[in-house]
């Protein structure tokens, strides 16, 4: 067991299945930092929230560093598997299939709390959050839905996004926002289903099945997906993957054994480096976005982990740490908890780590 | 007919009948549950186009409207219960009736039922009878959710600080004694929460209120001394004497009404002339005499500020207000320092009452006699002034700053004989009585009448401070369950009711994670009840799965483990999602399953000829260790793979391999040697040899046993089932019975073998 450091938390009301900030900081028309937070498993009760980022000014001790605010709420059909932000609009993935497009508009005044009154304290909302658009693009077949597993926008398409959503009907679904009723459907694109999806450069995008295989796509040709696997361990489930921002070549992926692989997609034949943060299920992991040695992992054994990938290089990090193959893992946990963090995400404005999973509480950490 | 009439008035007629047949239940089978979780539905109105239907109570006042989010079939219309025209509604004889909501995995649907004889029937309506009540087993608000996260980790926290084996005991119960009060804040937010929260949590207010109240006597009569106990053990401190007098004055002040009924007497003294004449004020002098309270002393200042005229009044009036200002504190003193000090005030007292004695005359004397009993611990003058038992014992704790747990024990039997319990007394009551003198047990089981978290976390808490240890059960069911044989029936109470609480959440739609957290805490029973749980909790979704095969995982459940991956292989089965089907098959180790699936393929390949299914096998990993049947469907898909790119030389080693390794069945045997056809084909095309002689010689072997041999029969069932598509997709000719296509076949590729010399094959040899 590697030495913890403490996360600080507050209530998020509800399980969280996915958090995301908001893409910049004056997205929304005032200078507040906004992050959004998705449940699953709550029946007929799964919520979108968005949270504005509020610090304490002058760290006091024994006082919270951290309050932030629950601005807006939106009721959310099916558990929320895949959260992205462009600008002031909030895209969704669920498990009934779903892909949603929310607008978040400010509110002149503040909006009256018409909460369940037994579950969250008394709220004044600044923000709205508008559906704009809700389509059903998976299911296994008529009448039968699968859940949506995992959303990607193509890089630099901000202005005219083309997303890719892909399923646990192994269906890879390409459309363009503003186009949103012609649909580029790729059947049994991956025939166990996926998990999760990212789209790296203009021309690849990159999947993970629940089989475990790694599936590059490039759309500059007919030709099949490459397929890759960690050859060590084909068996080994992958579970969600990330792409290093500024080598986008670079991927890495978190494993069911709680392993986090690194892997060059120009060259296939194997993993780059392979480290073992976690003691099982890595749910998420974030690459730094100026320090892409860094990377952070989230998992079912409740901790977060920041990975230095490069750490002969290392600054800030203390000797009790686990160094490995030039590797240093770093790991923080809230309390005594030991219930799945699902979910992270990282604002390099504000420095701040947040996390949130099955123990219904929302982790805020600060990273230099 | 007697059915009243607002159902046939009011209601459209049902086109639904009431589709769950209510079963008779008696209303004492449930007592369990509180009228807060129930949903009140009457007058149900049906709305066909709509998905929601409202109900309005009886009385008016609450509107509750239920929504179905589902579709129109999941309506269900209540009906009333009896739609025979002999039976009418009673006053008396009610029933319950109840029976599980068809539509919901967590709720129950109850009705009242009575009956009473037709000349009775006045034909006036009756509501109850027409209410029904939708009772959930969980808090479908999840309003506690965000409690029970924040005592989980609590919880983990108090086992974490128990098994620190390295540090001295002192140190563990100091910190066990900071997590106790750390629940106790827990339980504090969360009265204030529903505190602001209005009408609708009244019910779970007071719940948590009783909570919090049997927490912090708890706190004090067991948790602090023991602390204090280790402490003086371990040299750290000293009896603080008085602590427990001045705790108790807190906790009553805290929780019993200073007066019943309550009145704000203070407003009214306040403006009075002479205090000292109202009819309240001496009533109220000795209440707050009685309960410790420093507005004892401002009623008096606020007497003696005003112009008394009667200076017998006046003369006492200063000395109560000086006896009860110069009462001893405890905090720094020493015990002998505290006694002699104690003793002292309680001399002036006597003294002050024994000059009172002599001048009866006087009006107010008999009220000040009776302050001053009081104040110096007269138990009759306490019983006599108190409202209840635990009112008449905290005036008596506080009186008595040197008593400790045990006067304490006993003091409460005395007070509970001049109080007696009988069937009326709250549970409240019974439970504070049962934890006074002493025994914890009891009190938790009675714990059980006013919250399964409250007996959790309190057996849990108390066993850690070694104050609870095993109870024996009489014919206990779980005993049974979990061990037949054990002639053993003593069991842990906290593992009992950690238990219990752990199985009121373990069906919860989103708390069941928790309760599996919580099985995890009991060493003894807790993996039997994780087994017995773990494989009845829904999945929809691989993430969920996921969640669930990890708890297996974490607890080594391997069968368990196996049983869901199976489920889950076959429902993919069923969906034709071969792929996911496969690895969850492979992963339980189910071969029996995936063999099935290998027949489908095959089968499915033999009667179309189509290769589409294959492709399934794409999306399968395989190791070393995987079931050969999949290995030889990778490996057909493989086969064909090259032979569409024109490896053929890859390919006729695949094959050769396929038919050698005699994993398909001999339906299939026919197809794997007709796949050889192309191989002899381009053999003869290009002129190079591709098959060898070995290969001529064991595809003749499988020929002759098909054709002549033992095979016959499966042979022409397999090549009737090829005839559909073979010609058509192959190109070749029909294949007959004989296969004689492949004879001839094998005859040429013999002369193209001698003709141009057998080369080695690197895949084969």
């Amino acid at each position: 067991m590697h030495e913890q450091e403490s996360l600080y938390a507050q209530h998020a009301y509800g399980k969280i299945s996915k958090v995301r900030f908001s893409t910049s900081p004056g997205t929304f028309g005032d200078r507040n930092t906004l992050f959004a937070t998705g449940t699953w498993d709550e029946q007929n009760n799964n919520t979108l929230k968005i949270w504005s980022l509020e610090e304490a000014s002058i760290s006091l001790e024994n006082s919270a560093p951290f309050n932030n605010k629950i601005v807006a709420k939106t009721n959310h059909k099916g558990d929320v598997t895949a959260m992205q932000f462009i600008g002031d609009i909030l895209f969704t993935s669920s498990s009934g299939g779903d892909f949603n497009a929310f607008k978040c508009i400010q509110s002149e005044r503040e909006v009256e709390t018409d909460l369940d009154f037994a579950i969250e304290p008394q709220i004044r909302y600044n923000y709205t959050l508008e559906t704009i658009m809700t389509h059903q693009l998976h299911s296994f077949s008529e009448g039968r839905s699968a859940s949506a597993t995992g959303i990607a926008i193509r890089p630099n398409s901000e202005n005219d996004p083309e997303i890719v959503s892909v399923g646990e009907d192994g269906r890879l679904i390409l459309f363009k926002l503003d186009e949103h009723n012609q649909f580029q459907i790729v059947d049994a694109a991956d025939t166990s289903g996926f998990k999760a999806v990212a789209w790296p450069s203009s021309d690849q995008i990159i999947t993970i099945g629940i089989s475990g295989q790694l599936r590059l796509f490039d759309r500059r040709g007919p030709r099949k997906p490459m397929v890759f696997y960690d050859p060590d361990r084909p068996r080994d489930s992958l579970n969600c993957l990330a792409v290093n921002p500024s080598q986008v070549s670079q991927i890495a992926t978190g494993s069911s054994e709680g392993l986090v692989t690194t892997w060059d997609i120009r060259n296939c034949s194997g993993p780059l480096k392979q480290v073992h943060p976690h003691e099982t299920h890595v749910y998420e992991l974030i690459f730094h976005p100026y320090r892409p040695a860094f990377l952070f992992s989230c998992s079912e054994d409740g901790t977060i982990g920041v990975i230095n990938l490069n750490a002969s290089s290392i600054e800030g990090f203390r000797d009790y740490g686990m160094a490995r193959e030039n590797v240093m893992i770093h790991k923080y946990n809230y309390d005594y908890n030991d219930l799945a963090i699902n979910s992270i995400d990282y604002h390099p404005l504000s420095k701040l780590l947040i996390g949130g999973g099955d123990g219904q509480n929302l982790f805020s950490m600060k990273f230099d | 007919m007697s059915i009243p009439q607002q159902f046939n008035s009011d209601n459209q007629p049902p086109t639904a009948p009431f589709t769950f047949q209510a079963d008779r239940v008696q209303t004492s089978d449930f007592d369990d549950i509180t009228y807060s979780n129930f949903s009140l539905y009457n007058n149900v109105l049906k709305s066909r186009d709509s998905e929601s239907y409202s109900a309005i109570s009886s009385n008016g006042e609450s509107f509750v409207e239920y929504r179905d989010s589902q579709n129109d079939a999941q309506l269900h219309y209540l009906d009333p219960p009896f739609m025979d025209g002999e039976i009418n509604w009673s006053g008396t004889n009610q029933t319950l009736s109840a029976k599980f909501n068809p539509y919901s995995v967590d709720t129950l649907v109850c009705h009242m039922t009575r009956k009473v004889p037709t000349e009775e029937w006045k034909g006036e309506i009756l509501h109850p009878d027409q209410q029904v009540y939708e009772f959930s087993f969980f808090d479908r608000n999840n309003s506690r959710a965000v409690f029970y996260n924040d005592s989980y980790l609590k919880i983990v926290k108090a086992a974490e600080c128990d098994k620190e084996q390295k540090i001295p005991r002192i140190v563990t119960i100091i910190n066990l004694c900071k997590v106790y009060w750390d629940y106790a804040r827990l339980i504090e937010a969360r009265v204030e929460k529903l505190k602001s929260q209005g009408k609708e949590t009244l019910a779970e207010l007071k719940t948590f209120q009783w909570i919090l109240m049997i927490w912090e006597l708890c706190g004090i009569i067991y948790i602090n001394p023991k602390k204090e106990y280790y402490e003086e053990l371990s040299h750290l401190g000293q009896n603080s004497y008085g602590r427990l007098s001045n705790e108790l004055k807190n906790w009553s002040n805290k929780w019993l009404p200073l007066l019943v009924p309550l009145e704000d007497y203070d407003a009214q003294l306040e403006e009075s002339i002479s205090p000292q004449e109202e009819k309240v004020f001496w009533p109220y002098l000795r209440r707050l005499v009685l309960r410790g309270s420093s507005k004892a002393i401002d009623l008096l200042n606020l007497v003696s500020e005003k112009d008394i005229e009667d200076k017998f009044l006046k003369e006492y009036i200063d000395k109560i207000t000086q006896i009860l200002s110069s009462r001893p504190h405890f905090k720094s003193q020493d015990l002998e320092k505290f006694s002699v000090s104690f003793k002292t005030w309680r001399d002036k007292i006597r003294a002050c009452e024994k000059e009172l004695n002599n001048q009866q005359d006087e009006p107010s004397s008999e009220n000040i006699i009776s302050i001053l009993k009081i104040l110096r611990g007269d138990i009759n003058s306490i019983i006599e002034e108190s409202n209840s038992w635990i009112e008449a014992l905290m005036s008596m704790a506080i009186s008595h700053p040197l008593w400790d747990v045990q006067n304490l024990r006993e003091k409460t039997r005395d007070c509970l004989l001049h109080f007696p319990m009988d069937e009326n007394t709250k549970a409240l009551d019974k439970v504070l009585a049962s934890l006074l003198v002493r025994d914890p047990e009891q009190g938790i089981k009675l714990c059980e009448k006013i919250d399964v978290w409250l007996v959790a976390h309190l057996s849990d808490m108390f066993n850690k401070f070694e104050l609870v240890g095993k109870i024996r059960f009489q014919g206990s069911q779980m005993q049974r369950r979990v061990n037949p044989y054990s002639s053993e029936s003593d069991m842990d109470i906290r593992e009992l009711s950690l238990l219990n609480f752990a199985e009121s959440l373990v069906f919860h739609h989103s708390l069941w994670q928790l309760a599996f957290k919580y099985f995890e805490l009991c060493e003894a029973y807790g993996k039997f009840y994780i087994a017995e749980c773990i494989m009845r909790i829904p999945f929809d979704s691989e993430f969920k799965l996921s969640k669930i095969l990890n708890i297996c995982r974490s607890n080594r459940l391997d069968f368990q483990e196996k049983t869901i991956l199976r489920v889950a292989g076959k429902r993919y089965l069923q969906e034709e999602r071969y792929a996911s089907s496969i690895k969850y098959f492979m992963d339980a180790g189910d071969t029996a399953s995936l063999e099935v699936i290998f027949r489908i393929f095959l089968d499915y390949y033999t009667n179309t000829g189509n290769l589409g299914i294959f492709k399934y096998m794409e999306s399968v990993q395989l190791d070393e260790s995987s079931p050969d049947s999949m290995k030889f469907l990778s490996k057909y898909r493989l086969f064909h793979e090259l032979m569409q790119v024109g490896d053929f030389q890859t390919a006729r080693a695949y094959i050769m391999e396929l038919i050698c390794s005699q994993i398909a069945p001999t339906t299939f045997l026919p197809v794997l040697l007709v796949n050889t056809l192309p191989l002899f084909h381009e053999a003869k095309k290009s002129g190079t040899v591709i098959l060898t002689n070995a290969d001529n010689f064991e595809i003749l072997r499988n020929l002759y046993n098909l054709v002549h041999g033992m095979y016959q029969e499966e042979c022409a069932s397999c090549l009737e089932r090829m005839r559909v598509w073979h010609t058509y997709v192959n190109g070749y000719a029909d294949i007959n019975e004989k296969l004689s296509i492949l004879w001839t076949a094998v005859n040429d590729n013999q002369l193209i073998v001698y003709k141009y010399g057998e080369e080695s094959n690197p895949f084969w040899n």
